[in-house]
């Protein structure tokens, strides 16, 4: 059965075709998230809001070829829901790294890798977004308009603009070496 | 290569490097969930009834402004209107969630049944009958639904009940220990709150009341009765609190922000809600100092101005806000005015209500009555507001826990 068949079976109801849907992408979104939201806790109740979301609005979706971007929507306004909610409370933090560097890193030394994270966190988590979704996802300009609901000139503009803040906050960490390790998202 | 080609590359494995894809553990938490939650009907799409070049032109996307398209969501949005307008003026009218209200059919429970009786003709109806033990019926805001509790072998459901469609809207996951006093309708009838045991503790539940997904708020509830916040509901008065630091708090269901409302008054003092007045600035709470006597408190929630009505406890606001029935020092019934001054007495001596019962009292939807569960007769009474009349009708005497609210 392919995913458009699976997309419209599960808009109908059928809640077994939707967990198959949920198994091919559930691990790529929950990567997404966590890239974007830098925090596992937060990612995890993103994720599972996204999916809670899709689940309910599935029947309003009209084009099943859709899915994809429509998901990865749900998951970035969840994701910023997040980070809004979280700007309204303390909340504990998460000191550890989102994950390991692993062996196979290939990012070149340990303070790129650093300057790379430090920048990153700076940015708006808009910004980590859309970064994320072309970079990490591997969408082009025009899939990541499709997936945040903006025009294609405002996803490349996005893109540009988050590009140049985070060369700006690695430049500037470059300046600073002894600064210590941002600790907030 | 140039800078910027080589951040991009960096960036792109380096974003690889931190995430790699895995399956997380809480997959099957989603599907579980997911298979508890009514999908939305189709028709309640907007994008559904467009055509989809008009879908298109929402997604805000760069093209030219298509009049013609525009003209067409224009006749169709005054199709929708002129057909809303028709649903709605068709739909029996309801009544505010807060406020005066007539006064409708008055439930209970019997015989582990679910009952209505007419306050005024005293026609009575089994509303929900079988060979499950059912208890505790609470009407929802609106008075179109009730929520009661159905044991089972593992605890207790909650069930929603449409008393228009006769039907079961939904019934929860069995609920360990339940305390009925905390059973709570949002105003907009989507959620009840419900106290609990899970995990060894007390767990403020919400349920959504089409679907029955039960969602614990995560907050240190303690016991006790629970009010939603007039006028919008989304925020909810409870007892609760660790060691020392036990109070009256307040917790934004939406964004899961706690605010405290107020702390006993002292070492071994104690502390216990009474609701809100209608326009939901003022939160009503009595206080026991510790020493064995009684204040009732009305509070400005945003000024702090408080007004302390002494030697009274185990208030019930009135529909209108002005008043409060509630037990004097003598443990008599009386009646207080919520802007200060004494609590005059009503009824009799041996007439009085259980104050630890959060539907120990009753206001008729239009404040011309009180229902009370007697606590030295037993059964329930029906006493006018004014004090001069008490009695118990015969349509009173199997029973009588929850008034419906109907448009004026």
């Amino acid at each position: 059965m392919d995913q458009r068949e699976l997309v419209e079976r599960a808009g109908n109801g059928d809640h077994d075709a939707f967990a198959l849907l949920v198994d091919v992408s559930v691990a790529r979104l929950e990567a997404v998230a966590r890239l974007i939201l830098r925090d596992q806790e937060l990612a995890r109740d993103a994720v599972q809001d996204a999916y809670i979301r899709a689940w309910r609005d599935l029947p309003g979706l009209r084009d099943p070829e859709r899915f994809d971007a429509w998901l990865h929507r749900l998951t970035v306004n969840a994701c910023l829901d997040a980070v809004r909610r979280r700007k309204r409370r303390p909340i504990e933090v998460d000191l550890s790294p989102v994950m390991p560097a692993t062996i196979s890193d290939q990012t070149g030394n340990i303070a790129d890798r650093d300057q790379l994270e430090r920048g990153f966190r700076r940015l708006h988590a808009e910004q980590r977004a859309v970064l994320v979704l072309h970079y990490y996802v591997g969408m082009s300009a025009s899939a990541v308009a499709e997936s945040l609901d903006i025009p294609v000139g405002t996803a490349q503009s996005r893109l540009n603009r988050a590009l140049t803040e985070l060369r700006a906050a690695i430049a500037a960490d470059e300046r600073q070496p002894a600064e210590p390790r941002a600790v907030t998202a | 290569m140039n800078r910027p080609e080589k951040l991009e590359r960096d960036l792109t494995a380096w974003l690889a490097d931190s995430a790699t894809p895995r399956v997380p553990d809480f997959t099957d938490d989603i599907l579980w969930v997911t298979a508890r939650t009514r999908q939305r009907p189709r028709w309640s799409f907007a994008q559904r009834w467009l055509p989809m070049s008009a879908v298109a032109l929402i997604r805000r996307t760069s093209k030219p402004i298509p009049w013609r398209t525009l003209g067409l969501i224009a006749v169709l949005a005054l199709l929708i209107v002129a057909a809303v307008s028709f649903y709605v003026g068709s739909q029996p009218r309801l009544p505010p969630a807060f406020g005066l209200a007539a006064t409708g059919l008055v439930a209970y429970a019997s015989s582990g049944d679910i009952y209505t009786v007419d306050p005024t003709t005293g026609a009575r109806e089994a509303i929900v009958s079988g060979r499950d033990d059912d208890r505790e019926p609470r009407w929802s805001l609106d008075g179109t639904r009730v929520a009661f509790l159905r044991s089972s072998g593992l605890g207790e459901a909650l069930v929603v009940f449409d008393v228009q469609r006769r039907e079961v809207v939904t019934t929860t996951d069995p609920l360990l220990e339940v305390d009925a006093d905390s059973i709570a309708w949002s105003p907009d009838g989507r959620s009840i709150a419900v106290g609990a045991s899970a995990g060894g503790l007390r767990v403020l539940f919400i349920v959504d009341a089409n679907s029955g997904a039960l969602t614990p708020l995560a907050v240190d509830y303690l016991e006790l009765d629970v009010y939603w916040r007039p006028p919008v509901g989304h925020q909810l008065m409870f007892f609760g609190g660790t060691g020392p630091n036990v109070g009256l708090f307040m917790v934004d269901v939406d964004d899961g922000v706690v605010t405290e409302i107020a702390r006993p008054a002292g070492p071994g003092g104690w502390i216990r809600p009474s609701g809100w007045t209608p326009d939901g600035r003022r939160a009503v709470f009595m206080r026991d100092d510790g020493s064995g006597r009684f204040r009732t408190h009305i509070v400005d929630v945003t000024t702090g101005a408080e007004v302390v009505i002494d030697d009274v406890a185990y208030g019930h606001v009135s529909n209108d806000g002005t008043r409060m029935v509630a037990l004097d020092v003598d443990g008599r019934l009386c009646v207080a005015n919520l802007g200060g001054g004494p609590c005059v007495q009503i009824g009799q001596p041996s007439q009085a209500y259980e104050g630890t019962h959060a539907a120990g009292a009753h206001w008729s939807p239009d404040d011309e009555w009180i229902l009370i569960r007697d606590l030295f007769n037993g059964g329930a009474m029906r006493i006018d507001s004014d004090g001069q009349n008490a009695d118990q009708p015969s349509w009173i005497a199997d029973g009588a826990e929850s008034i419906q609210r109907v448009a004026p």
